[in-house]
């Protein structure tokens, strides 16, 4: 058939860079470590050592507050947001991208002048004589969660405004006709209808936050290593590529768990919707 | 129409918002402080930071190579990219989703893997040079934006408009380039900017895949962060948030805004 | 001469649904036939097939006695009217109209000259410079319309043109595209779900229906003889009755009443039909049993605008639906019916 071969011939050049370059290269990485020579002791070891389960109980735990953070501090934010006429949402969308499509570098940037020993926050505490020593912040995992959020909050918020403008509005009507108040209607009818989003967007954020550099590199340091800085010390700075590789594949169980998680969450409830 | 808004609800939104603005006011304003040190509140006015700018070879040769690698990967993707999405939108391929989930791999694997499994297969395995490298590794970026911004544009665009230039006595490949182009023309430049300043602004590849002869604004911004905490960081910042700004505009004016936000959250951020 | 024929078309979609069965029939140059059928029946598909924009899975399209089949669209030299317009949204009208013509390769001169005269046939010249999201639904099919027979195409196609368009617009664009058609000599096929429409327009009305061909003819045959009970419903007739034929080739017998056609027929008569204005309805109550008449009450009444539509329930043949311009009878009055013999239809199947 012709028109099999020329869509091949279109899809070919984009499946052979990917394959060629991405998977290839990827699965090179991780195939010696779960099938090489002691791979299971060595992936074993490098998860009793305490620093690296250490490093490891921090990642989690800061992606853990970050997605937390973002999910308090989000949601009314898009609530509002959604709340607004036409236009101004449409300014709005665009005043919250404007951060989103900024240099990480720049937006880390503005935090080490907010958190660190002479930013602004410790001229402030010392001004108003809360403390007279500089506090520190920066270097240490409150800072990272801060940029975190900082760096996550208008994807969580834009992931969220379009599911509450096209709430149906007449169901909340109608609850509120049968009597419901504004509390009831909000936790029993509102909040249901958004667990979808809110679950999406807080696995999508867990995994960014779990797998980002920039912000923990900048805002964090050496003082407090989480797994993709440890990645890139183990294998740029120490070149211990075996290492580096262990976790590098730790990073991608956990993005790929974060991605199959999503979807059975999605098909589960449109699944359950459709019935 | 909607009900009515809380005055508390009100209150956190502008508040939210001047939190979100307020740390790149601050870096604006400390770009313009006189002193090297920054402080705060910071004192006198002067632009010597961005006349500093200058002085950094880094900074100068690293805006160039971003610059033209974020033009080259972006290129290369859209060229490689579009004829991917129309066989995927236009030619009733089987297992199309398949494909799809391929083509969106770049963002399921986390950007600093990609880099290390770039470095350590590409530049040390077969030993390529670092350029091409880099510039793959930005194509690969890029591709995820190609496919779900022109996928979605493709899908909204009449297929019997295709379909009536073909009558008029058009192939399949001039009805391409005669009726589809000029119609996708403008998405097809918001996903070049959107391309572009993704390139332009990455970091976990870019960082395995520079070199000394290979300098790349955001790290050596990050380099520089390293030993230095003067006023130039944040006027480089400014340029930066202006080159953002200028982009967005370009955006704006070819329509592709409205869709970049969607597209953007499937995503997670460095 | 049969400028187009279709020769035992038939085509499965990859569910394997088989959506059109053995399709034959051709179109004279210079006629414009219309396919008539609800939605769904196949009408696009086999106009698309036409086209080259989809491919049959057996039998053949032929132009001149040529089969087309492995012709590709681009080279057929067909034009198509679509439904929803389907205009360059990048071009101006001129441009739009011109677009066919620049692939054939004509010269600047010549194609203006060619343009200008279709876009003042089609009483555009004054849009000449508009994009198409400028123009008013009626106008854009007019430029699509224009842009299709500016290339002097083999057959014209047309996709229920009008359906998007509200009455008065689509009234006024039906009689302009058959006077164009006409005027051009164009051969047309004309694809429609709307039975009035497809009467006004054409020479030749062919009704499908799930996939295969019911009937081929002219517009005043298939209105006053539809070949089965499918086109006989399709074009308006509401009364059916089942029938055993006597022994004299036109009298009937459906369960114990007595039908006479005006005329006999040989083919094997199933089904009588009759449409509810064809039915004479009276109160006088004569006993003397005269031909095709039976008594009945009312059960339903309804005002129609021109007519009321009055159900009657008969003891042998149920109920019968009989449009009147009468407004005096009353639920629960007791009538009469005629069923005129020369307006009785035998249905064979
Ligand atoms: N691409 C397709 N795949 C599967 N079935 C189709 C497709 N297009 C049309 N059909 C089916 O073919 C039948 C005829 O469709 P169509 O030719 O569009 O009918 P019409 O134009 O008379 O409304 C319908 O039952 C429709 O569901
Ligand atoms: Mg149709």
């Amino acid at each position: 058939m012709k028109d099999r071969r020329i869509s091949v011939a279109l899809l070919l050049p984009s499946l052979v860079g990917i394959i060629l370059f991405l998977i290839f290269p990827v699965v090179q990485l991780v195939l010696p470590v779960i099938f090489g020579v002691k791979s299971n002791e060595t992936y074993f070891s490098f998860l009793k050592a305490t620093y690296n389960q250490q490093i490891i109980f921090r990642t989690i735990g800061i992606a853990f507050v970050t997605t937390l953070g973002l999910l308090v501090l989000a949601f009314p934010f898009a609530f509002w947001i959604a709340h607004q006429r036409m236009k101004v949402r449409k300014l709005l969308s665009l005043v919250i991208l404007f951060p989103m499509l900024t240099n990480a570098v720049v937006r880390n940037f503005a935090w080490i002048l907010i958190l660190g020993r002479n930013g602004l926050v410790n001229t402030l505490l010392m001004d108003l004589h809360i403390v007279h020593q500089p506090v520190r912040i920066l270097y240490t995992n409150t800072a990272i969660v801060i940029g975190l959020i900082y760096l996550f909050f208008p994807v969580m918020v834009t992931m969220l405004i379009d599911p509450i403008v096209s709430l149906d509005q007449s169901i909340d009507e109608a609850a509120a006709m049968s009597g419901a108040g504004p509390l009831t209607r909000f936790f029993k009818i509102t909040l249901p209808q958004l667990t979808t989003s809110l679950l999406t967007g807080s696995i999508l954020v867990f995994a960014g936050a779990m797998t980002a550099y920039t912000t923990p590199q900048l805002l964090g340091g050496n003082s407090s290593l989480v797994l993709s800085t440890l990645l890139y010390q183990q294998s740029m700075t120490l070149g211990d590529w075996r290492a580096a590789s262990i976790v590098a594949l730790t990073l991608i169980l956990i993005a790929l768990a974060s991605l199959s998680i999503t979807k059975v969450i999605t098909k589960r409830i449109s699944g359950g919707n459709e019935v | 129409m909607r009900q009515k808004k809380h005055w508390l609800l009100t209150l956190y939104g502008y508040l939210m918002l001047l939190l979100l603005l307020l740390p790149l006011v601050l870096v604006v304003v400390t770009s313009f402080g006189s002193q090297a040190a920054i402080t705060f509140p910071i004192k006198g006015f002067t632009l010597k930071w961005y006349a500093n700018i200058l002085s950094q070879p880094d900074f100068v040769t690293g805006f160039k190579t971003s610059f033209a690698v974020a033009v080259t990967a972006s290129f290369l993707a859209i060229v490689v990219g579009t004829p991917a999405v129309y066989a995927l939108t236009r030619c009733g391929i089987h297992h199309a989703n398949w494909f799809q989930t391929v083509f969106l791999s770049p963002t399921l694997i986390p950007e600093i893997v990609i880099g290390f499994a770039l470095f350590q297969s590409l530049v040390i395995g077969i030993k390529l040079p670092l350029m091409p490298v880099l510039i793959t590794g930005h194509f690969l970026l890029s591709v995820p934006y190609v496919i779900r911004m022109l996928t979605a544009r493709l899908l909204l665009f009449d297929q019997t408009i295709e379909e009536a230039s073909w009558l008029s006595g058009a192939s399949k490949i001039k009805t391409f380039f005669r009726v589809v182009i000029p119609n996708i023309s403008g998405t097809l430049l918001a996903i070049f900017i959107m391309c572009f300043i993704n390139s332009f602004n990455n970091i976990p590849i870019t960082l395995f895949l520079n070199g000394p002869s290979l300098t790349m604004l955001p790290t050596a911004i990050l380099n520089y962060l390293q030993n230095n905490y003067d006023p130039t960081v944040s006027a480089v910042s400014v340029i930066l948030m202006l080159l953002t700004g200028l982009m967005m505009w370009l955006m704006e004016r070819m329509n592709g805004l409205t869709h970049v936000n969607e597209h953007l959250n499937q995503k997670g951020q460095n | 001469m049969q400028a187009m024929q279709v020769k035992h078309l038939s085509m499965s979609y990859e569910n394997g649904k088989e959506v059109l069965t053995d399709i034959n029939f051709s179109v004279n140059a210079g006629e414009l036939v219309s396919i008539l059928g609800p939605s769904g029946c196949g009408k696009t598909t086999t106009l698309r097939i036409i086209a080259g924009l989809q491919r049959q899975t057996s039998g053949n399209v032929a132009i001149d006695e040529q089969s087309i089949d492995s012709v590709p669209a681009f080279k057929r030299n067909m034009s198509m009217v679509f439904q929803n317009y389907a205009l360059f949204p990048h071009l101006s009208v001129f441009e739009n109209v011109a677009f066919g013509l620049k692939q054939r390769g004509i010269g600047k001169t010549a194609i203006r000259k060619r343009v200008a005269e279709i876009l003042s046939l089609t009483e555009l010249t004054d849009l000449a410079n508009h994009r198409p999201h400028a123009l008013s639904g009626g106008q854009q099919q007019r430029v699509s319309l224009a842009r299709a027979l500016v290339v002097n195409p083999t057959l014209l196609l047309l996709d229920e043109p009008l359906s998007n368009l509200d009455r008065a617009l689509r009234l006024s664009l039906r009689e302009e595209i058959r006077r164009l058609q006409q005027k051009l000599g164009i051969t047309a096929l004309f694809v429609t779900h709307d039975q009035e429409e497809s009467f006004a327009i054409s020479d030749r009305v062919i009704v499908m229906n799930g996939g295969h061909i019911e009937q081929i003819a002219s517009a005043q045959i298939v209105y006053a003889h539809p070949a089965t009970t499918f086109v006989a419903k399709f074009i308006g007739f509401e009364n059916f009755f089942n029938v055993t034929r006597q022994e004299t080739s036109n009298e009937y017998l459906s369960g114990e009443t007595h039908l006479y056609m005006a005329e006999k027929t040989t083919k094997p008569v199933v089904r009588l039909c009759i449409r509810p204005e064809n039915i004479r309805l009276d109160t006088s109550m004569d006993t003397d049993t005269q031909q095709n008449s039976l008594n009945g009450i009312i059960c339903d009444k309804t005002y129609l605008g021109r007519t009321y539509r009055y159900v009657v329930a008969t003891d042998h043949l149920g109920q019968i639906k009989v449009d009147s311009e009468e407004a005096t009878h009353q639920l629960g009055d007791a009538v009469r019916l005629t069923l005129p013999s020369d307006k009785l239809i035998a249905l064979a199947e």
